[in-house]
């Protein structure tokens, strides 16, 4: 049977599609208050800007210089009057401003009760979501009309969640936990962003935020829950299960492996994983340099152990995936590297 | 006093007279610039700094624009992207904005505005030109040398744990921040001790209280970012646990310590903005400057408010909700006194005898992109719209209409304003004001899709992005080659008129601070004859003679002595 790697996800384009001029569509239930602010202070600002804009030109064309020794009427250079009927009235409209701000910040950042609660695991250059049940998605799926939590931690640098269409976004400093918190009013696919740089990949740091209904986030769980449940669809529109090697292919694209090891045997933060299988490893070790074959042993280690064994003239810069893939899970990921040759 | 009803012309060189001795050929060689103590050759050697850097900066934006022109990696890599963009903004923020009109434009004029000889401590002036070049040689280094890709804010810990040469670009912004410091104190020594009888603080042309409250963040924040990059150097030579986490460090920590002098440091790049618009509305509308108390109390305001309110570049990093709510309502205090000066610019035009000169055209294309500036500036200051626009690129706009449109055309329109005075020579009215529409043109077309692009979620910092943005990013980089023709128009102008422009009258605009008293371009020590003190704005004193196609200086005022008292 012929091994099927899917290509890249394609994502969707609500956010822009949707929504008006200024705004992506409106889809959480904190949104509405946001972009009412945005439009308070929009039209507040244009409503001020147009008489300045007015003015100013009016004064230009009717008090242009003609000659060169024209000189000005006289006029007062200073009112006390004049200077504070036009400060005076800034402090109400800033006032309002600012309450609107805090009112539509503090919803925002008051945690509900009985919420869904999602973990996410940031990390140079994806996204990780746990589910209860050990369950891990590179997408972030959650059931629309219901308050979802998200406890995040980031493994290296500051990275920063953000769903435009939520008008959500938090940043993820490593060495916490930050939470973050949503209610999607209906089924809906739409970007998330990392918006906190992160470094080389940073703009690719892009994943699906998908709502379902409950029935369609129950058979997306079970499905996603092993990836012996998977689906592929055959080029001629048949569909079968996956194969530990497919399965691998796509752990490596989207738990973050592709960030640092390539296929085809570029250089990246770390070796390239082609031609890796059986191949002889010279490594440095806390305990000194070695050598080994690259087997089931030596790849399950460097996921969960990576700085046992440094390939030389590579830096110990990988994480530990400890806990993030099952063995079966392993298993696939080997099968895929039997793949690269 | 009979005195004053006598007709008096001051006592000025003619352009000629003055082109054959004049600060400029005072001495000659290379050493008598690389070691002058004069702050008028100390102006011009900043401005030259300023000028290369600026260039350089652009160049790099006009590069990643490019790149940016469609979805994918076209030209270069993302991580070429990441260090371009840094380079970009760090070298725009320390080697161009910040001593861009103070350093070089300040130094020529505040002494001269004060009839004075030079500034109080004219080796320390030197010394602090010297931190600048050797800071910005540190920035240019890293272009050959482990190119920074941590952009211009130097977040921890990315900026402890990337592989780029972050500590040369660290030793830069050290570096320069000392010479702002020392540039700083000099300035206010200056302003305190130099001044002539007769000028009292409400005597200081506008341009000089704005130098002043800029100076005084200069030295009070300046330590601040100098202490923060050594213990950010520290933490990546020796794996001190300051602000990375696995060493029990606080990376939040860093954001604070960043933007408490970063904050404030938008307004050490934004007064002398502002303060240079008040001279170029007041001469160009020949009136009085309208509420001179205002602004002036308005410029120190800002230095004051500045540095409260460093927080709200941190509403989503983590904060406390309480912190967050208070730097909003701070914030929102800095919008008063802001909008007070734009009142007062107007007022100031009315019933004026308004020249739309090069220098008055840059003064009201600032009026127009500095208050687009502002009112965005209100957008990110409300808390729960600032969660959504926060690190996207309506936060790029917004910060580009302010110092870009706010500091860099009034950096420009006061280098054609004091351009006769320095060099002598007038420039070409009708390409400068080319350059002038091609850059407003072209300013707009490349940052206002900005702010929709970032209202619709486009992330900052992106090398690459996806295909529903792309209308905006096309725009925005037809508008930043505009720009870009615009400045090289703009600065192709200057140059010309420096070497080939007509010879320039000593008061081409009618003016009526001192630095016009004196010939055109000035001579070594400044003034030949000292002017009397009068009202900075009392520009009916100085009347248009067209034989000279300037403006004649035609009473002295009674009130004041001439005789300086420093000399």
């Amino acid at each position: 049977m012929n091994l099927l790697f899917a290509a890249d996800p394609q994502y969707l384009a609500t956010e822009v599609n949707t929504g008006g001029f200024w705004m992506p569509g409106e889809l959480s239930t904190t949104a509405g208050s946001i972009d009412w602010a945005f439009y308070v202070v929009l039209w507040i600002s244009v409503i001020l800007f147009i008489p300045i804009i007015i003015i100013t030109g009016y004064f230009i064309v009717k008090y242009r210089r003609r000659t060169p020794d024209q000189e000005p009427d006289p006029s007062p250079s200073h009112s006390q009057l004049l200077e504070l009927g036009w400060t005076i009235p800034t402090i109400p409209i800033v006032t309002v401003f600012f309450y609107v701000g805090v009112h539509g910040f503090v919803d925002g950042r008051t945690m509900p009760k009985n919420a869904y609660e999602i973990g996410v695991v940031a990390q140079k250059w994806n996204w990780l979501f746990e589910y209860p049940e050990g369950v891990k998605s590179p997408e972030l799926h959650v059931p629309a009309n219901q308050n979802v939590v998200l406890t995040m931690r980031s493994n290296d640098v500051i990275h920063a969640l953000y769903i435009p269409v939520l008008r959500v976004k938090q940043d993820v400093p490593p060495g916490r936990f930050s939470k973050l918190w949503f209610n999607c009013v209906k089924p809906v696919e739409a970007n998330l962003f990392c918006a906190e740089y992160c470094g080389d990949d940073h703009s690719k740091m892009i994943t699906k935020f998908v709502a379902h209904d409950q029935a369609g986030f129950d058979k997306w769980f079970t499905e996603i829950k092993d990836w012996r449940n998977w689906e592929l669809t055959l080029p001629d529109g048949q569909k079968r299960k996956y194969l530990p090697a497919e399965a691998g292919a796509k752990f490596y694209r989207e738990r973050g492996c592709q960030s640092c090891h390539s296929i085809d045997g570029t250089v990246k933060v770390g070796p390239s994983w082609k031609g890796l299988w059986g191949s002889e490893r010279s490594y440095n070790s806390p305990q000194g340099p070695g050598h080994v074959t690259a087997d089931e042993n030596y790849i399950k280690e460097s996921i969960e152990v990576p700085a046992a064994k440094v390939i030389v003239n590579f830096q110990p810069a990988m994480p530990s995936f400890k806990g993030q893939f099952r063995d079966d899970e392993i298993v696939c990921i080997i099968e895929y590297i039997k793949t690269l040759k | 006093m009979p005195a004053t009803a006598t007709p008096y012309v001051m006592p000025l060189p003619t352009p000629v007279e003055a082109h054959r001795h004049n600060y400029l050929n005072h001495s000659k060689g290379f050493l008598s610039w690389a070691l002058t103590l004069d702050h008028k050759r100390i102006g011009l050697m900043y401005l030259a700094g300023v000028s290369t850097m600026f260039l350089l900066g652009g160049l790099f934006a006009l590069f990643f624009r490019l790149e940016l022109w469609a979805p994918g990696m076209q030209m270069i890599s993302q991580a070429t992207h990441n260090k371009l963009f840094t380079l970009h903004g760090a070298i725009m923020v320390f080697s161009v904005i910040i001593p861009s009109i103070p350093a070089s434009l300040g130094n020529f004029v505040l002494p001269m505005m004060l009839g004075a000889k030079d500034v109080a401590f004219p080796k320390l002036n030197l010394l602090s030109f010297y931190l600048y070049a050797l800071g910005t040689l540190f920035f240019a280094t890293t272009l050959v040398w482990g190119q920074v890709d941590t952009g211009w804010t130097f977040y921890a810990p990315y900026s402890t744990t990337t592989n780029t040469n972050v500590i040369m670009a660290l030793m830069g912004a050290f570096t320069i921040g000392f010479s702002s410091i020392l540039t700083g104190v000099n300035f206010i020594a200056t302003i305190h001790s130099l001044r002539p009888r007769g000028m009292t603080w409400f005597r200081l042309p506008l341009f000089l209280w704005a130098i002043y409250a800029t100076s005084i963040i200069m030295v009070l924040a300046t330590p601040v970012i100098g202490i923060t990059t050594l213990m950010l150097m520290l933490e990546r030579l020796l794996g001190l646990g300051i602000f990375d986490p696995r060493y029990g460090g606080d990376p939040v920590l860093f954001q604070h310590f960043f933007w408490f002098y970063s904050h404030p440091a938008v307004y050490i790049m934004i007064l002398p903005g502002m303060g240079v618009i008040s001279e170029l509305i007041a001469t160009f509308s020949r009136k009085h400057i309208f509420g001179y108390k205002f602004i002036a109390f308005s410029s120190v305001a800002l230095a004051l408010f500045g540095f409260l309110v460093w927080g709200h570049h941190l509403f989503t990093s983590g904060q406390s909700p309480l912190a967050s709510v208070l730097f909003s309502f701070l914030t929102f205090s800095v919008s008063i006194p802001t909008a007070v000066k734009i009142f007062n610019w107007m007022a100031t035009m009315y019933k004026g005898s308004i020249s739309l000169a090069t220098p008055m055209l840059y003064a009201l294309g600032f009026l127009f992109l500095f208050s687009i500036g502002g009112f965005t500036g209100l957008f990110l200051a409300v808390l729960s719209i600032d969660i959504h626009l926060h690190d996207t690129y309506f936060v790029v706009a917004h910060f580009h209409y302010v110092m870009m449109g706010g500091t860099i055309i009034a950096f420009i329109g006061a280098l054609y304003y004091w351009w006769p005075k320095m060099f002598g020579r007038m420039y070409n009215e009708t390409w400068a004001q080319v350059g002038f529409w091609l850059v407003m043109i072209g300013f707009n077309t490349t940052f206002l899709p900005q702010f929709v692009a970032g209202s619709k979620g486009m992330p900052r910092r992106y090398a690459d992005y996806l295909p529903e943005y792309q209308i905006y990013h096309q725009i925005s980089t037809i508008g930043a080659m505009i720009l870009g023709t615009g400045l090289f128009i703009a600065g192709g102008t200057l140059l010309h008129a420096m070497f080939r422009g007509r010879l320039a009258p000593p008061n081409p605009w009618g003016a009526a601070t001192m630095e016009w008293q004196s010939a055109s371009p000035p001579p070594h020590d400044n003034f030949t004859v000292v002017p009397p003190v009068t009202d900075p704005y009392d520009h009916e004193d100085f009347k248009w003679k067209s034989h000279e196609e300037g403006f004649v200086r035609t009473f002295p005022k009674p009130q004041t002595t001439t005789r300086p008292v420093h000399a």
